[in-house]
Formats: C-alpha cells, sequence, structure tokens
C-alpha cells in the first residue's frame, strides 16, 4: 500500500508538472491572441489592407487557449458546480460522489477524446487544409481539443484513484510559471 | 477531347454502378440484384434525414420542397424525407462532415462550405455550361467521384439555380472593375478568386454576419447570389448590386454514400431524377424571383448598376476562377473539359 | 417521440447530472453524448460533436471574451481600481449614505471595466466592507449596493454574458453591448436614488461622519490623474463599437492592450501582476467557454431532435398575448436563477426561446437585455446566487442569514421594476442600436 501511494504520488506530480507546461502555453496563446488581433486592427488602420488570416489567428489561438488551460482549472476545481445537494457531502459520502462524478465526467470526455483524435487523424491523413485566405491545416487547429480532453480524462482518473483509496494528496501548490522555467534550466 | 471525356465519363458512372450492384450483393438479398433494371420492390420504406444549409423559406432552398414531393409520389411513399433542420441543427460549415459520418442521410449543402475537403466541388461554381449540358456529359457524377473518395458522400446534383453577384454599401459608387481596388468584400472560398481579381480584398464571414458587418461600415461590400437578398436584410444597407453576374451557385444535393448505397437502386434513379426535375422546375421560379426582388429592392433605393468594363469583368472572372482552381487541384484539364464550353 | 416529451428528457438529463454534482461542463457533453446516441447513433453523433464543439469555439463572435476578461484582470490587478475607489470616496463630500452611494458609483464604473459580476461584487465587497461597518452602516445598506454593483457588471458593457446570450442567439453581439448602456445606467440611478431615500429617512442606517477635506485643486488632480484615464479607456473601447470603426473583438484587444499600458504610467506594471492577470483570465475564459463548446452540441440536439420547432408552432397557436409567452419566458430564467449561474441558463434557454421571440415580431436585442437582467436577478436569488456566495465570503459571520436574505430583496424588487419599465418602454433599450444603425 505503501509502494502504491508512492507510486501515485510520483504520477500526479508529473501530471500536475504536463499540466502547468499546457497552462504556461495556453497564456502564450493567450498574448498571442492579442498581439493577433492588434496587428489586424493596426494594419487595417494605417495600411488600409486587411490581413485577413489574423481573425482566424485570433479563433484558432483562443481554441488552444481554452483547451490547453482547462485540465489546470479542472484541478484548481474551478469548474462551475452547482452543490446545492452536494455541499454538506463529507468523508466517505463525499469520496463516493467525487469518485461517481470523475467517472461520468471521464467517460464523456474520453469519447470526445476519441472522436476528436480521430477527426485530427484523418485531417491529417487526407491532407485538408482550409480553403478561405490562409491555407490552415486542418488537422493543427484540433490538436489543442485531443490534448485537452486527454489529460482531463488523466486528472479524472488521478481524482478516482486517490478517493479511491483515499489518499490524501496535497500538491505543493508551486507557482505554474516557476515550475516550467525550473524545468526549462 | 469532350466527347472522349464524355465517354470516360459514363464508363465511369457504369463502374460505379457496378460497385452498387457488388455491394449490395455481398450485404442484402441477391434477388434484388438479378433485377436490377426491373423496379425491386423490396416492400421496405427508407427514411432519409436532411439538412438544409439555409433556412427552410430562403429562395435558395426551393428545390428542397418540390424534390420531396417528387420523391414520395414516385416512390410511392417508399420513401419518406425527413427535414431535421437548418444552420441551427447543424453548424453550416461541418454539414459536408454531417453528410459524412452519416448524422444526416441528405444535405443541401453550399459546396465551398467543404471544398477544403473536395476542392473539385468548385469546378460547379466556376461552370460554364447549362445544366441539361452537365448532366449529358456526365459532369455530376464526375465530381461525385470526389465526393465519394473522399468524403463518403455521393453528390446527387445541384441543389438551386443561381449566379453570383457583387454588392456595395450605400456610399460606395462602383461603375468600374477599377472601383473595386482596396474595397473588403465579404466572400467565402468560391467567391475569392473573383475578389481577388478586381483588386478587393476578400474577408469570409457567415451569412448571417453580412448584415451587421456591412451596417458598421467593416466591410465595403459582400459577394452573394444575385437573389435571396432580402433574407440577408440586405435592401436596407445595400446601395448597388454590380453586374455582369457571374459563376454558378454552389448548393449540392449530397446523399451519405453508405446509405446512398443500401437503397434500392430504382429507389436511387428516382432520387437522381427527382433532383435534375426539382432543379429545372425551381430553377424557372427563380428567374420570377429575381424580377421580383429587384422591383423590391430598387423601391428601397438599392441600384443595379452594370460594369462600365463588362467584358474586362467576365474575362477575370473566368481567367481567375479557373486559375485559382487549378493550383487547388491536382486534374484541371478534365474538370475543364467537364465544366468549360 | 412527442416534442415535450424530447424537451423533458433533454432537462430531467441535465438537471440530474447537475445535481449530482458533475460539472456543468461536463455535464453538457454527457447529456449530449446520451441523447446524439439516442436521436443520431453513437459514433455519428458523437462526431457531430466534436465537431460542433470545434466550430461553436472558432466563431468570431465570441472572441471578445477572453480579451475582455483580460482588461478587467489586468485593471484589478495592478491596483489601479482600488486607487480609483479610494479617489472617487474623496470627490463625494458629504452626502447621506455616502458609502453606499460610493459602492453604487464605482460599482458602475467598475462594471463598465469588467465582465465579471463576481470579480466586481468581490472586489467592491473586500474593500468596502470593513469601513461600512466601522462605520456603522446597517447591514442592508451594505450588502444591497454590493450586490447591485455585481449585477450590473453583467448589464453594463463589456460582458461577458452579453456575449454569449448574443452568440447563441445569433443577436449582434455590438447592438446588445451598446444596447446596455442605458438601462444599466437606469437601474444605477434608481438605486442610487433607493439608497439616498433610506439614509434620509432613517440617518440611523447610514450615520454620518466627518472626512478630511481635500481641496478641489487636489480633487480635481486626483480625478484627471486617476479616474480620467481609465474613463477615457472605457470610452474608446464602446466608442469603437458604437461608430462601427471596430468590432468588438478588435474593442476588445484595443480595451485589453489599454489596459496593459495604462499601469505602466503609474509604475504599477511588473512581472507578478501581468501573470496573476493571465492566470486568471485563463481560469474564467476557459471555464465559461468550455461550458459554450459543450452546450453548443445541446441545442443543437435540441433543433435536430425537432424539439425546437415542436415548442415553436404550438406556442404560436396558443391563444394567448404573445407578451404572456414572453413573460412566461421570463419567469422560466428567473425560476432557473434560484439554483443555476447565469451563462448555464444563457445556454439552457436562449437557444429554445429566440426563435419563439424572432417568430412573435419582438426586438431580439430588447429581449436580451431584458433576459440579462433576470439573470442578475437570479444570480443574488437563493439558495444559489454566485453573488450570494461572493457577499457572505466579504461580510463578518455575526451577521445572520435572514439579514442577508432581506437585503436581497430589496435588489431583486428594483432590479424587477426595472424590467417592468423596459417592457412598458423598449425604447430605452432599441434607442441607442438604432441610432448606430443610421
Ligand atoms: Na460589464
Ligand atoms: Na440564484
Amino acid at each position: 500500500m505503501d509502494i502504491f501511494k508512492k507510486v501515485t504520488k510520483v504520477v500526479n506530480r508529473y501530471v500536475t508538472m504536463l499540466e502547468n507546461i499546457l497552462l504556461t502555453i495556453s497564456g502564450v496563446f493567450l498574448i498571442s491572441m492579442l498581439l493577433t488581433v492588434c496587428i489586424g486592427v493596426g494594419s487595417r488602420a494605417i495600411f488600409n489592407n486587411s490581413i485577413l488570416w489574423t481573425n482566424e489567428l485570433a479563433s484558432y489561438l483562443m481554441l488552444g487557449t481554452v483547451f490547453l488551460a482547462a485540465p489546470w482549472v479542472l484541478r484548481k476545481n474551478a469548474h462551475i458546480i452547482v452543490d446545492i445537494f452536494t455541499y454538506k457531502l463529507k468523508g466517505k459520502s463525499l469520496r463516493f460522489n467525487t469518485i461517481l462524478v470523475s467517472i461520468i465526467a471521464g467517460v464523456a470526455c474520453a469519447i470526445y477524446f476519441w472522436f476528436s483524435f480521430n477527426i485530427t487523424l484523418n485531417h491529417y491523413n487526407n491532407g485538408t487544409v482550409n480553403m478561405g485566405s490562409f491555407p490552415w491545416p486542418r488537422f493543427a487547429l484540433y490538436i489543442p481539443m485531443v490534448i485537452g480532453f486527454f489529460f482531463l480524462i488523466v486528472r479524472f482518473l488521478v481524482m478516482i484513484i486517490t478517493n479511491l483509496f483515499g489518499i490524501q494528496e496535497k500538491i505543493e501548490e508551486e507557482d505554474p510559471l516557476e515550475q516550467v522555467n525550473n524545468l526549462l534550466q | 477531347g469532350g466527347n472522349e471525356d464524355e465517354a470516360n465519363g459514363s464508363e465511369n458512372s457504369n463502374d460505379g454502378n457496378e460497385n452498387v450492384a457488388a455491394e449490395n450483393a455481398n450485404n442484402e438479398n441477391e434477388n434484388e440484384n438479378e433485377n436490377a433494371n426491373e423496379p425491386a420492390n423490396d416492400g421496405e420504406t427508407y427514411t432519409l434525414s436532411v439538412v438544409l444549409s439555409l433556412d427552410e423559406d430562403n429562395p435558395q432552398m426551393l428545390s428542397f420542397p418540390i424534390f420531396t414531393e417528387i420523391v414520395e409520389a414516385e416512390s410511392d411513399g417508399r420513401i419518406q424525407i425527413d427535414y431535421v433542420g437548418g444552420p441551427e441543427a447543424i453548424p453550416p460549415f461541418t454539414q459536408g462532415e454531417a453528410v459524412q459520418n452519416g448524422t444526416v442521410d441528405m444535405g443541401w449543402v453550399a459546396g465551398s462550405y467543404y471544398a477544403d475537403v473536395v476542392p473539385e466541388v468548385l469546378g460547379l461554381s466556376f461552370s460554364q455550361l447549362e445544366y441539361e449540358e452537365e448532366v449529358e456529359r456526365g459532369s455530376i457524377e464526375y465530381i461525385s467521384r470526389f465526393h465519394e473518395e473522399k468524403m463518403n458522400t455521393k453528390a446527387i446534383g445541384r441543389a438551386g439555380k443561381g449566379n453570383f453577384a457583387l454588392h456595395v454599401g450605400k456610399d460606395i459608387e462602383v461603375n468600374s472593375t477599377a472601383d473595386f481596388e482596396g474595397l473588403d468584400i465579404r466572400g467565402t472560398a468560391n467567391y475569392v478568386p473573383v475578389i481577388e481579381a478586381v483588386g478587393a480584398n476578400a474577408i469570409a464571414l457567415e451569412a448571417g454576419e453580412i448584415y451587421s458587418s456591412l451596417e458598421r461600415g467593416l466591410i465595403d461590400g459582400y459577394a452573394w447570389t444575385n437573389y435571396a437578398l432580402p433574407e440577408l436584410g440586405a435592401q436596407e444597407i445595400t446601395g448597388s448590386q454590380i453586374m455582369p453576374y457571374f459563376n454558378e451557385a454552389d448548393q449540392m444535393i449530397l446523399a451519405n454514400l453508405d446509405v446512398w448505397n443500401d437503397l434500392p437502386e430504382d429507389l436511387q434513379e428516382i432520387i437522381t431524377n427527382a433532383a435534375i426535375d426539382a432543379y429545372l422546375e425551381s430553377r424557372d421560379m427563380v428567374e420570377e424571383i429575381l424580377a421580383e426582388e429587384r422591383i423590391e429592392m430598387e423601391e428601397a433605393g438599392v441600384q443595379y448598376v452594370e460594369l462600365e468594363d463588362a467584358d474586362r469583368f467576365e474575362e477575370l472572372v473566368e481567367e481567375n476562377s479557373w486559375a485559382w482552381l487549378a493550383e487547388r487541384v491536382d486534374n484541371i484539364e478534365e474538370m475543364e473539359e467537364y465544366f468549360k464550353q | 417521440m412527442e416534442w415535450y416529451t424530447i424537451i423533458l428528457l433533454f432537462f430531467v438529463l441535465l438537471i440530474f447530472f447537475v445535481l449530482i454534482g458533475v460539472p456543468i461542463a461536463f455535464a453538457f457533453i454527457t447529456v449530449n453524448i446520451i441523447l446524439s446516441t439516442i436521436f443520431i447513433g453513437f459514433s455519428s453523433g458523437a462526431m457531430n460533436l466534436v465537431n460542433s464543439a470545434f466550430s461553436s469555439m472558432t466563431s468570431f463572435s465570441i472572441t471578445p471574451i477572453p480579451l475582455f476578461i483580460l482588461m478587467g484582470e489586468v485593471l484589478f490587478h495592478s491596483g489601479l481600481v482600488l486607487k480609483m475607489l479610494d479617489v472617487i470616496s474623496k470627490l463625494l463630500g458629504k452626502l447621506p449614505s455616502r458609502l453606499s452611494i460610493l459602492a453604487n458609483i464605482t460599482g458602475t464604473m467598475f462594471a463598465a471595466l469588467s465582465g465579471s459580476a463576481v470579480a466586481n461584487a468581490a472586489m467592491l465587497g473586500s474593500a468596502l466592507t470593513p469601513e461600512m461597518l466601522r462605520r456603522g452602516y446597517h447591514i442592508k445598506m451594505i450588502i444591497g449596493p454590493i450586490l447591485a454593483a455585481g449585477s450590473l457588471a453583467i448589464i453594463i458593457p463589456p460582458s461577458t454574458v452579453t456575449i454569449l446570450l448574443g452568440s447563441v442567439g445569433q443577436i449582434s453581439v455590438g447592438d446588445l453591448l451598446i444596447a446596455g448602456i442605458l438601462p444599466g445606467l437606469m437601474i444605477t440611478v434608481m438605486f442610487l436614488i433607493y439608497y439616498i431615500f433610506l439614509g434620509v429617512k432613517n440617518p440611523s442606517l447610514a450615520p454620518r461622519y466627518e472626512i478630511d477635506n481635500s481641496t478641489w485643486k487636489e480633487r480635481i488632480r486626483l480625478l484627471i490623474q486617476y479616474v480620467l484615464p481609465a474613463v477615457l479607456l472605457i470610452g474608446t473601447v464602446l466608442g469603437l463599437i458604437f461608430f462601427g470603426i471596430a468590432t468588438p473583438t478588435e474593442s476588445a484587444a484595443i480595451g485589453a492592450l489599454g489596459s496593459i499600458i495604462l499601469p505602466m504610467f503609474y509604475g504599477r506594471f511588473n512581472k507578478k501582476m501581468i501573470q496573476n492577470s493571465v492566470l486568471g483570465t485563463l481560469k474564467i475564459s476557459s471555464m465559461i467557454l468550455l461550458i459554450l463548446a459543450a452546450s453548443a452540441g445541446f441545442s443543437q440536439l435540441l433543433a435536430f431532435s425537432g424539439a425546437t420547432r415542436g415548442l415553436i408552432s404550438v406556442v404560436l397557436a396558443l391563444d394567448i398575448p404573445s407578451i404572456v409567452t414572453i413573460i412566461f419566458m421570463l419567469l422560466v430564467i428567473l425560476l432557473l436563477g434560484t439554483f443555476i449561474e447565469p451563462m448555464s441558463i444563457v445556454m439552457i434557454t436562449i437557444p429554445l426561446f429566440v426563435p419563439v421571440v424572432a417568430v412573435l415580431g419582438y426586438d431580439l436585442v430588447w429581449f436580451g437585455i431584458i433576459a440579462l437582467i433576470c439573470l442578475s436577478i437570479g444570480n443574488v436569488t437563493p439558495p444559489f446566487g454566485m453573488l450570494l456566495f461572493t457577499i457572505k465570503g466579504v461580510i463578518p459571520s455575526s451577521v445572520t442569514l435572514k439579514e442577508v436574505y432581506k437585503s436581497v430583496i430589496n435588489v431583486v424588487v428594483i432590479q424587477m421594476i426595472a424590467v417592468i419599465i423596459l417592457i412598458l418602454f423598449p425604447e430605452i433599450v432599441t434607442w441607442l442600436p438604432s441610432l448606430r444603425a443610421n
């Protein structure tokens, strides 16, 4: 049992680290999105030419921002929950509820993951390219969704295991950017 | 060259039919296929769900109720058409994939919405032929091959008649091709070569965003069919419709290939013919709608402007449309034989 | 299946998963999978759902959301907002119900800088509550204005819920944002009148106190230094949308960029501030937009299954005045508001309601704004109200729940009166957007 706890702890630490890397990329996407739209405005105002790809790039960056940050938001317990029936739960019944909810949501995410993965693969194999103003490779646009759903599944799994075996897992809440910095050094 | 390819086309379509027969033989009862030429009434009823890319009452969708009536009557009720909805039920840009993966059995879908998967479909937009001629040459069958290979759908026929037109806002005057220089014009893939040819910038917006974008001056004009303007609320914001009109509407009737192959051959034939008849019947109505709409629009202050250098515009359209397509498909000569005069 | 059976199935399933504690976004995708399996088939249905999620997330109408959130976050984390509160407090001088009015006015200003009701209420609550309690203010005079400030954030642009409502209901986002200005100001004035009236009628509710009287010269200097730049930023963002110079997305980007540049002039720009703002933005945006991505499939399935058309045809056949139908829809929003938060209600009801409103011939922008006020009412009604939770977090625990609920009643009543006024005088909503059109 001791070894099991240790393994869970290590796995949890690595999953957390990966989530933080995704979060950092998500932050970079957010800032890039801001700059992209500003470049679009600037080029329209100053040079009077429309940069057609900026609108599209901004929305694809937003898609990336949302899905890459989603696993971290789940870890932070910040997804909106209506807890008028569940807020009183404590101890065993709380653990049971968490496991039940994680199984339901985890299975749903797994289905979304599997099909978004397949769609991405199809677009990759067919070499689908957007026909609009800029030839975006379609498969690349779907990747953040695939990654996001994958790490949501992983986080739900960690939640199921830690609650199932009553592992009190407190992750030291490191500054995610610091952690990525340390990792890079 | 035209004749040779006509032959190719019909050969290929025969191949297609043989494949259908072979598959049916494997899957279902063999009796049906042994008498493939007789109406094989297996007594089964087929319900086909349909999605439309525009609202049901949009004139561009005119052929749908006609098609439904013909099919249900001709098949003695063996085919039932089940309309599941328009853009609110499936996002327009994903409707091609919805037919592909079997979410719906059929769709009245704009080719440019899925042209990134099957760029060949834009040949129908740049076509210089009347529909009768296309049917004769087997152009639709030819285009369907790419639909079958690349997106598991059967292209049954054109969904409706229409030409395209460029439109500009109230404060903008366009009298010659040169006046388009630098304007921002809304247009999806099928319009891009023309918009770029006249020196304007193409901006891809959904149909639903045209009104508010033009109203705010974010775009100077928009490309659209030369009719079905009131459905955009266009009479309030449009200064003029610019002529000559160009290219062909790209609304297609698609069916999921598996669903199509499961249909007995006589029903396939009924559907194919109904699609042609519905197109021809709605084509005459489009002329009327266009005339009536023009009166309505002119009363609302919209002008109909013929370009001074109309010849040059038409030249640009032809050259650029096909040159643009040539960069996106592998078989441009073959395509030209099916769609050029 | 009859359309009402289908609608019932949709909502019973959704509410079941929501109530057992599945986060809203995941409850939506769970229900989507079940329903699309029923109406479409498992694998083609699931592929369709993934494409819907992708398609809704790449829609250009929602790209302003993270940018507006970023703008609000930077202004809060840089401390500029607190500084403004301080300055406006100095400007107010001696007034009856002084601190309540301060909360109200700054609440309105911050509502125009931020799209988040919770952020607005939390910031004002934690900044002003200690001072209000110290000055012997009655709890009614504390909770009311802070809840009001939170509610205004939804109505006064920029507002995340407004953008979502426009995007889900396919109503012009620019028109909706602009249309929120007058009703928002109207509600502010109603609150102001109410709290001044309370303070005058019963001074013990809001005891007057001596304040440091700064000179007018000093006040004007502070005004120009700390309030004017923010007002200019708001004016720029709204002006760009109003005059059609930029799309809501572009205005939001300009606003966000402005909010990042602004702290540089006050020496408040640093790495920590930017990092906290970005993290805050990521948290809220991801949470909100994941729900949007998940619920897109839900509303499309409602249409696909025939439920939407069934409902519309029945409503049209009903022999009741159409305004009764509208009021019924608003009551549904209010009822759901007692236990679900505003964004999810938008996702659940708007796809069903807006087609009906359109067929009945009402102005969609008008309906949207009234729906927004009803949503912001839901935010403060027990048992579940994001703003209630926020308030509980910032007031001392000695305050009883009964007292809190009593203060909530005032806020609800005033906003209900606003709804009635807007139903009687729709021009208050439609006038500004109509100016835009010309
Ligand atoms: Na706001
Ligand atoms: Na509530």
